[in-house]
């Protein structure tokens, strides 16, 4: 076949493959496709023209086989490489909301359960509500969202304060966007799936541990 | 056979070769590194704002495409379909010299220059990747350190904080009941959350127990930062978190200057 052909051929089937996954989000699959679909094409031409291929022409034909050996090689060390990144930037994402959220319940409750003990103002014994409240009060704003005002575009944790009675108060902590465990988990705010912990505080002490 | 005469007629394999190391630094269209690229970019996205943007990337979907295109369809098709395969070299030249046409250097440049891409990426990403594979173990590793140091810092303040008939310190850490109207030093064990078979990143050390305040040591299983650096349990350059617990001022503060 003439080599325009071949060219031809090769080009549409390339870029056709190259359109057929979405073109929004990843372009790896773009990518990948149309590469495996660039290696069965040159598979297929060396293939038809080996026969008539002699000397130097053959030596030509084995550093296409090495180019495609490398190429594949490539693509596959790249590819992983790209989705270990992906998945190493969630685990710190997961992490982080793990240190922000157990401070930012744990200390609170600690600093309550500390004035419960040791009362350092003058209106003595109060129990843990009113601790809280007198220390807190001003920090809990509308749908029990505690200390920060995070909306949905901040991927701060949000703390909610659950319940807030005489002798137990509930925080929860939900990560507006990580995801947890289980993918039907309700959360706090109604939204499913996210990354969820709750601490406890009692006069016995703080329970803290993660639900989702 | 003179190796002048050898060499002249290696000489269009020569010069294409050089040239495509030369566009090797120069071309930045290796398809499988602008797809990681933009991956990494995505990734980022996806990190701060839990979402893909869902943004096409045209100008590097086109560029990888016109990679993949004349890597591996135009480049080998020209190159093998201008070889002359005639065995009787009866085009070659009294030196050696075999004249090849701009299509077979177009072609050849082309796809020696996807091979030494294929070559060079695959060496560098292999060497790249397992350098930032023992980074990120290194700083997951400290990750891990600070989260579980955390979990044993805030239990000993509470442990601190509960009177004595709660199995508390009653406002100290000298002073942790033993059940029998004795008291004893805060120690790790005290701790519910100090199970060393379920503490994966490292071993944790209790130091200078005073009344009000104890410092705990967490050294990890990994290098740190300094390779001299002298841990508390003798070890040398490890991973290593400090927290100063202190519960009648800020409950906990790590300790930086003490961290490796």
């Amino acid at each position: 076949m003439n080599r325009w052909i071949w060219t031809a051929v090769g080009v549409a089937a390339v870029t056709g493959a190259f359109f057929i996954p979405s073109q929004t989000g990843s372009i790896w699959p773009s990518v990948l496709l149309s590469s495996g679909t660039a290696m069965v094409f040159l598979a297929v031409y060396l293939l038809g023209e080996w026969k008539s291929a002699a000397g130097s022409k053959k030596a030509i034909g084995v550093v296409l086989l090495l180019l495609m050996l490398f190429s594949v090689a490539s693509a596959a060390i790249y590819y992983r490489g790209s989705l270990q990144q992906e998945q190493i930037l969630m685990d710190i994402r997961e992490t982080i909301f793990h240190g922000i959220a157990k401070t930012q319940i744990q200390e609170p409750m600690l600093t309550t359960l500390r004035e419960y003990y040791y009362p350092q103002d003058e209106r003595g014994e109060q129990n843990l509500q009113e601790i809280f409240t007198g220390k807190y009060g001003s920090k809990i704003g509308d749908d029990d969202l505690f200390q920060y005002g995070q909306d949905r575009d901040d991927p701060s944790p949000m703390i909610f304060v659950e319940t807030l009675e005489p002798g137990r108060i509930v925080m929860v902590g939900q990560s507006p966007i990580a995801k947890g465990i289980q993918e039907e988990y309700q959360n706090y705010d109604g939204s499913a799936g996210l990354v969820q912990t709750r601490g406890v505080l009692t006069p016995e002490g703080v329970r803290y541990e993660v639900e989702n | 056979m003179k190796w002048k005469t050898k060499f002249n007629r290696w000489l269009p394999w020569i010069v294409s070769f050089a040239v495509a190391a030369i566009l090797l630094l120069f071309l930045g269209i290796w398809p499988y590194e602008i797809a990681d690229r933009v991956s990494v970019l995505e990734s980022i996205n996806m990190f701060s704002s839990g979402t893909p943007t869902m943004r096409p990337y045209w100008n590097d979907r086109i560029l990888s495409l016109v990679g993949i295109v004349l890597f591996f369809v135009v480049g080998p098709v020209l190159w093998f379909s201008s070889e002359d395969s005639r065995p009787d070299r009866s085009g070659e030249l009294s030196n050696g010299f075999q004249p090849k046409s701009l299509m077979w250097y177009l072609g050849a440049i082309l796809t020696l220059t996807g091979l030494l891409f294929g070559v060079a990426g695959t060496a560098f990403q292999l060497f790249h990747q397992t350098n930032i594979e023992q980074s990120v173990q290194r700083s997951r590793n400290a990750d891990h350190l600070r989260q579980e140091i955390s979990t044993l810092g805030l239990q000993a303040a509470e442990l601190f904080l509960l009177p004595h008939d709660r199995g508390g310190g009653n406002g100290s850490f000298t002073r942790i009941p033993n059940g029998n109207g004795s008291f004893h030093p805060i120690t790790l064990e005290d701790l519910e959350a100090y199970q060393p078979e379920q503490l994966n990143a490292g071993t944790y050390h209790l130091d200078e127990v005073t009344d009000s305040t104890i410092l705990i040591y967490g050294v990890g299983t990994h290098d740190g930062k300094e390779p001299d650096f002298k841990n508390i349990n003798g070890e040398t350059g490890r991973n290593q978190v400090v927290v100063l617990i202190e519960p009648f001022d800020k409950i906990m503060r790590f300790q930086s200057q003490l961290r490796n």
